[in-house]
């Protein structure tokens, strides 16, 4: 898939680990896992909304298009 | 009055058992075909209709039972709360070409047998088996919705 997610980046720079973003974000470690390695097939609005207003960040700033093709 | 559909009390689990004990009820009855036709039709062995019932009834038996035998499959899948997988999917599909082996097997029987009845056991069989190959797509189609929806985070 061209789009990626930059999760590891921004939760580097706001210092906070894996278990306690799901915590925040309302999602499982698990989930938040799979999102993190890029291997989720879609992300909901309310996912990606949460994510951000936990690191304080814009969407953009942890999401990238690339062109694979 | 309602009826639990989950769980080992469920009408799901009741369905589970009555299939397992016609998985030992259809080879019993298999085994005692040679005296149950004798018994119900009141022909003997050197009837030649005696063997026509012999050779229909045992096949239709022994089909009868890997169908059953699918089905059990099936259900103690639901049963696991693994319907939805490829195995189910697996499993229709195999059932429905038993149900088309059979369904083949009654068409050659017409030139020996009842025409119209054994037309109509392969027209029930065909279609028995096209709606199991149906079902077997829609349980495709639902795992892979499913599995979507299970990598929307």
């Amino acid at each position: 898939m061209g789009i990626r997610i930059h999760l590891e980046t921004m939760m580097a720079q706001r210092g906070i680990g894996l278990t306690e973003l799901a915590d925040k974000v309302g999602i499982t470690p698990a989930n938040l896992s799979i999102l993190k390695n890029n291997r989720a097939r879609a992300v909901r609005f309310s996912t990606l909304d949460a994510i951000c207003r936990v690191l304080e960040c814009q969407p953009g700033d942890i999401l990238e298009y690339t062109d694979t093709e | 009055m309602s009826v639990q559909l989950i769980g080992k009390k469920g009408l799901n689990r009741l369905i589970e058992i009555a299939l397992t004990l016609l998985l030992f009820v259809v080879p019993a009855l298999l085994i005692s075909l040679p005296f149950g036709i004798t018994w119900i039709t009141e022909r003997t062995p050197d009837d030649p209709y005696y063997i026509k019932y012999l050779i229909i009834l045992t096949y239709s038996g022994v089909m009868s039972e890997l169908i059953l035998w699918r089905c059990h499959l099936m259900m103690r899948g639901v049963n696991r709360g693994q319907a939805f997988s490829l195995k189910t999917v697996r499993h229709l599909r195999v059932a429905a070409v038993e149900m088309m082996v059979l369904a083949v097997f009654y068409l050659a029987t017409m030139f020996w047998m009842s025409k119209f009845f054994m037309a109509f056991l392969f027209v029930v069989f065909v279609l028995g088996g096209c709606l199991l190959l149906v079902l077997a797509e829609i349980f495709r189609q639902a795992i892979e919705f499913k599995e979507e929806n299970e990598m929307t985070i």
